[in-house]
């Protein structure tokens, strides 16, 4: 038994932070929820108490998907998971593969495992600004690179239209890539090296180490940066932001950007806050997987 | 045998030398911009056509470069400094005592880390603007505000790593401690934070990033006299595409400076980074 079971609590310590976790993170979600069931639009904000109350309107709104609300909430939402979806489906693979790499001996091993951090290191709002400039039609090097190359004409309008999406993409890629690989290579150096004799012994070839050592071993830290990565790239605001700015295409504007913009460009917030419980309600299932595997509170 | 090994080494190299030149590319693009000349930038020269170290001075005051870092640094600093001191407390109660609902607290603190900057950003605005116009006093666009939303909204991740921290020193520190005579106060400060200084290291630098890095209520709550460096940065592009003249060279020598920072604190920390990633760093 631990002693300082009997001990007084120092409810003074407790004070200040639990404070500021109610005002800044349970009290808004209270008022985020309150703000969703009223028409709150610009003529109401001073007095958003006492807006109209509309009760489940502007989730009806929202899933409307005729509605001016959901006509913009549907292609988002999708605009969002297919942004999270190629973060994790082209991240997780190329952090797997460097961090293999990195696994191994080789000359200038720990120059390359620092520099392969440096894309995730970088501020989003430097590289996202680097990224759209390199993709600015004709004169960026995307374009020129590809022309060089005699792909495409180098002519390609990246920023605005249907290319706005792979670009917004490969900018993330880039920059997020190394969260995975950061994971895996923890994750690969804690697998016992016995095992990999153990499995040599018994004849497996480097498919069977694979197969029945390594995956099994990182599936749990594999498990949670999947779900960590969807919930930071399901809320990404930053990057679309920093690329496309308030007036994004509409082929790249995600769910956070579109709700920021509902709130503070048309000043709908009672629309906008009703899509913020929506998507907080949808980053719940990784939130709760990702509880369960790292086994909070025990 | 040596076949294989061959092979494999080849393979093996060429992974690296891949990964080296997607990594590589835009960063030395980037730094080619910030030293280029506008003419080469408008003609679409893969380098520059001279060297024009010159934009690395004229990027301080074309960007406002000087105010924004200062206002960065400031809000950065002070921010992490509450933050990490009000969750360590925090963390050791939590960490060191029983009481009803401390599990149900740890809970809700972690839930509390990963809601979306979007959904607080919202109310937290409408609540300074409602508090604003009822005192009468400027709140929004003061670095007071600004301050103490990182400083909540940081709590949760900090508090979290502080727990992990606390809970690798063995407890019979403790009771040696207080047999000595001392007091919480001195038991934490004298006993454990020096034990867990690299708990409080990780946990200082998500939160210093945090403030650092942050767009989102930035670009809300700072007005011309706040404004930080990510949201000034960005600031400068819309003003340019506004009808103003873009100096995207300036900006670009502005924006690889202003990264340096957080790139040092973060490569400086690699080892400790993981452990606060796993430990659920997601909000932007």
């Amino acid at each position: 038994m631990r002693q300082s079971s009997v001990r007084r609590v120092p409810w003074g310590f407790l004070v200040p932070g639990v404070l500021l976790v109610a005002a800044y993170a349970l009290w808004p979600i209270i008022v985020t929820i309150y703000m969703s069931l009223e028409n709150l639009n610009i003529f109401f904000l001073a007095n958003w108490l006492h807006a109209p109350f509309v009760g489940v309107g502007n989730y009806v709104a929202a899933f409307e998907p005729n509605s001016p609300v959901g006509s913009v909430f549907w292609p988002t939402l999708e605009n969002a998971l297919v942004f999270s979806a190629c973060a994790i489906g082209i991240g997780l693979p190329m952090g797997f593969l460097a961090a293999s790499a990195m696994n191994r001996n080789m000359v200038g091993r720990a120059f390359f495992r620092v520099l392969f951090i440096v894309p995730y290191a970088i501020p989003v709002f430097v590289s996202g600004l680097a990224w759209r400039l390199m993709f600015m039609q004709q004169t960026g090097a995307v374009d020129r690179v590809m022309a060089l190359l005699h792909l495409g004409n180098g002519q390609t309008f990246w920023l605005i239209g249907s290319n706005s999406m792979v670009a917004l993409i490969i900018a993330n890629v880039w920059s997020s890539w190394p969260f995975f690989y950061l994971f895996i290579l923890a994750a690969l150096q804690s697998v016992p090296g016995e095992l990999y004799e153990a499995g040599r012994l018994d004849g497996a070839a480097a498919w069977g180490l694979l197969r029945y050592i390594t995956l099994p071993q990182i599936a749990k830290p594999v498990l949670i940066s999947v779900s960590l990565s969807f919930i930071y790239h399901f809320n990404n605001f930053s990057l679309p932001f920093v690329m496309f700015g308030t007036t994004p295409p509409n082929q790249a504007n995600t769910l956070p950007l579109n709700i920021y913009l509902f709130g503070f460009s048309n000043m709908q917030f009672g629309a906008g806050a009703a899509m913020a419980v929506i998507s907080m309600a949808i980053v719940l299932i990784p939130m709760i997987l990702y509880i369960r595997t790292v086994r909070v509170g025990n | 045998m040596i076949v294989r090994n061959l092979a494999q080494k080849f393979f093996w190299g060429a992974v690296v030398g891949v990964f080296t030149v997607i990594v590589l590319s835009p960063i030395v693009e980037m730094v080619f911009i910030s030293l280029s000349p506008m003419s080469s930038i408008d003609s679409g020269a893969l380098m520059p056509v001279h060297w024009m170290w010159s934009n690395y001075v004229d990027a301080w005051s074309t960007v406002n470069l000087l105010a924004y870092l200062l206002h960065s640094i400031l809000v950065s600093v002070v921010s992490t400094f509450f933050t990490v001191a009000i969750a360590l407390a925090l963390s050791f109660v939590l960490e060191r005592f029983y009481f009803r609902f401390r599990s149900a607290l740890a809970k809700m603190i972690l839930f509390s880390q990963m809601i979306p900057g979007i959904a607080l950003l919202l109310p937290i605005y409408l609540l300074y603007s409602t508090l604003q116009n009822a005192t009468h006093t400027s709140i929004i666009g003061t670095f007071p505000a600004l301050i103490s939303v990182y400083v909540g909204i940081s709590i949760p991740l900090a508090t979290w790593l502080l727990i992990g921290a606390l809970s690798g020193i063995p407890k019979e520190l403790d009771e040696a401690a207080y047999m000595d005579g001392a007091n919480n106060m001195t038991l934490l400060v004298k006993v454990l934070v020096p034990i867990a200084l690299p708990g409080i290291a990780v946990a200082a630098i998500f939160s210093f990033l945090g403030s650092w890095n942050d767009l989102l209520f930035s670009s809300v709550m700072t007005d011309n006299a706040t404004r930080t460096l990510a949201i000034g940065l960005e600031e400068y592009v819309g003003a340019g595409n506004g009808g103003g003249v873009l100096l995207w060279n300036q900006l670009m020598a502005g924006a690889v400076m202003s990264s340096i920072p957080a790139v040092l604190f973060f490569l400086a920390a690699q080892r400790l980074i993981v452990q606060g990633l796993s430990a659920g760093a997601v909000r932007q």
